[in-house]
């Protein structure tokens, strides 16, 4: 009983170190963003608590924060969307045809994802002025989609070799087309997996700031990550409240989404499908 | 429907090497025909099931349904499952896990565009008493049940053929007596002509109008369970129908005067009239003698044809006991109701000579 007790204790420890570790970035964050003196962890300065650093960021005009906003919740969805449906495509083809070669193809896709942006991002940038889609969306949306597909094909390769082949021969007989199949059973049984991969791939897009920041030059396309970042005080000094403020109103979609999806995430894959 | 089968092969290719899954499969099943494939795993039963699916293509030869031609590679012709009109019963079930019991069952119809669903789905249902499910997910369904459910969403649009791959191997002994029953008069009362993969004998012979035997690749014996019972042509064929199996013992046929005889070590019978012509056939006299359990006697006191052994185990089956028996011979099992027997003692065996098995001795030589 003592042990089991112990182990009861240990296991709460540490799930509560773990939460403490992950959580106060995040709770400084908030705390920030609702004193009116920023740096109040300095003992000179006390915590005041106010609302006027996200009024400041919401209502502002010259800010664009609304627009930042709108801008990332589109760019991101967008991306989360077309780099999924693509990668089901590819993991459906690599699972289910037979293909020479799957694990290489697999592999060198793995290796693409490899390469430092950082070295990519010149020549992206020549090719994106050359084609006027500097400052747009789909300037964005494209390189994205090509730089989130290697993870979204191998999470959706993961979970489609899960899913039983009999289910693909069955709707076969029962007369589904390749793309029905995909469509109507492989990506509703594969559900959990496709939505990890859309919420991380939404994730990895509404984050990305290197990009952003050098193919976007205005509100019309600039995403949070750059717009948080060039934010500047009146005299030039750092704005931390404002930051702050407009860091924690970032994360609310990204939460509302893992909400939202994590029913669905942690469902069981295949419950019932098959006899095991 | 009827369903013909002419030199259809099917090769594997894969990183090991060739496999050669169907050698040459010659077979006609007539139209309302309940046929069942039976043999050991790797026999190529289920390869012949996925190639008439059209799961599958034939490396050659040949698969007709009526006069029509749906798969041979020959003539560049494959048609696909859908355009076959085939319904399929798979080992896993292979339910649909996001959709409940009535969407599973309407999927082939919903794919086909039907206009009705809802009335033949539920007649379906009705028929296979699962029209009390229907809201249910595969999850919440127990075995049985989810093997219904496969079996309507297969019967629903009407199939020409209805395939079944070892749709009760994942039941417990006594729902598959009772799906067994269930299925033979499903199959009997829509008259739609049926191949049936399995394993078991026991299934094989209870279900089918007739059986075709695999082995490796190819047809050993085609014919009525009872053709396969009593009238083997293999050694092959002789040990696996039946339960439990026939004796084959290794034997020699000699002239004795007017008669033959078989030996077997101090074992004698006589050679049936009906089987004289074996003597032909032979090649130095060796012969494989085929003897089921329950028709070999035990007694107690030696007599000059019987064959002596000791008994090693004693199997209580209910109604009688199984007797493995040590002989000169090799190991023999009988069937008898005697419990007066015990472990160690020794008995003589006596076979009824006309129950008698006889085959050559080279594997495949007739």
């Amino acid at each position: 009983m003592r042990e089991e007790r112990l182990k009861k204790i240990l296991l709460a420890a540490a799930a509560g170190l773990t939460s403490i570790f992950c959580l106060a970035p995040f709770i400084y964050m908030v705390l920030t963003s609702l004193s009116g003196n920023p740096d109040f962890l300095l003992p000179t300065k006390s915590f005041t608590l106010t609302l006027a650093n996200f009024t400041a960021v919401i209502f502002s005009e010259s800010a664009h924060f609304m627009a930042y906003l709108r801008n990332s919740l589109i760019i991101s969805a967008v991306t989360a969307v077309a780099s999924v449906f693509l990668a089901s495509l590819a993991a459906y083809s690599l699972t289910r045809l037979p293909l020479p070669g799957k694990t290489v193809l697999l592999l060198s896709i793995l290796a693409l994802s490899m390469f430092p942006p950082i070295s990519l991002i010149s020549y992206l940038f020549k090719i994106m002025s050359g084609l006027g889609w500097v400052n747009t969306y789909a300037g964005l949306i494209l390189p994205y989609i090509a730089w989130t597909m290697p993870l979204s094909l191998w999470i959706l390769v993961s979970y489609f070799a899960q899913v039983p082949m009999d289910l693909d021969r069955s709707a076969r007989i029962d007369g589904a087309s390749r793309f029905q199949t995909l469509i109507k059973i492989i990506l509703p049984v594969a559900a959990p997996g496709v939505f990890s991969t859309a919420l991380l791939v939404f994730i990895f897009a509404f984050n990305e700031f290197l990009f952003a920041l050098m193919l976007t030059v205005d509100y019309r396309s600039r995403t949070i990550p750059v717009g948080i970042a060039l934010f500047e005080g009146i005299h030039g000094q750092i704005p931390w409240g404002e930051i702050m403020a407009a860091a924690t109103i970032t994360t609310i979609p990204v939460v509302i989404l893992t909400l939202i999806f994590q029913k669905r995430i942690v469902q069981g894959l295949t419950r019932g499908a098959v006899k095991q | 429907m009827n369903v013909t089968f002419r030199r259809l092969q099917k090769t594997f290719y894969t990183l090991r090497g060739k496999v050669e899954a169907l050698k040459s499969i010659d077979l006609e099943i007539g139209q309302g025909e309940f046929f069942i494939l039976l043999g050991p795993s790797g026999c190529g039963k289920s390869t012949t099931l996925n190639l008439t699916a059209g799961l599958e293509r034939p490396t050659a030869g040949e698969i007709r349904f009526a006069d029509r031609i749906v798969s041979s590679p020959e003539r560049k012709i494959f048609l696909s499952p859908k355009e076959r009109n085939v319904a399929m019963v798979f080992q896993s079930y292979a339910l649909y896990p996001h959709l409940n019991v009535f969407e599973n069952i309407a999927f082939p119809l919903r794919i086909a565009r039907e206009r009705e669903i809802d009335e033949p789905v539920r007649n379906t249902a009705d028929m296979l008493g699962i029209d009390d499910l229907l809201e249910r997910k595969p999850a919440e369904l127990s075995g049985g049940q989810r093997q219904r459910v496969a079996i309507a969403r297969a019967l629903v649009r009407n199939p020409d053929l209805f395939l079944l791959d070892e749709p009760l191997s994942n039941l417990d002994a006594q729902l598959r007596t009772n799906m067994r029953s269930e299925i033979k008069r499903l199959q009997r009362d829509t008259g739609i002509t049926t191949i049936y993969v399995t394993h078991d004998q026991t299934e094989a012979m209870t279900l089918g109008d007739r059986i075709g035997l695999f082995r490796d690749g190819s047809l050993v014996q085609v014919g009525t369970p009872d053709d396969l019972y009593n009238r083997p042509q293999t050694p092959f064929a002789a040990t696996f129908i039946g339960s439990p199996p026939m004796n084959v013992i290794p034997s020699e046929i000699n002239k004795e005067g007017d008669a033959a005889v078989i030996t077997y070590a101090d074992g004698k019978s006589e050679l049936p009239k009906d089987k004289a012509w074996m003597l032909e056939r032979l090649v130095d006299r060796k012969a494989l003698m085929g003897i089921r359990p329950e028709h070999i006697s035990m007694v107690t006191t030696s007599e000059s044809i019987s064959l002596a052994g000791n008994i090693e185990t004693i199997e209580p089956l209910g109604r009688e006991l199984l007797y493995h028996v040590r002989t000169g011979a090799g190991n023999v099992l009988v069937l008898s109701s005697d419990e007066e027997l015990r472990l160690g003692d020794t008995v003589h065996l006596l076979f009824d000579s006309s129950h008698i098995h006889l085959f050559p001795s080279e594997p495949g030589a007739n």
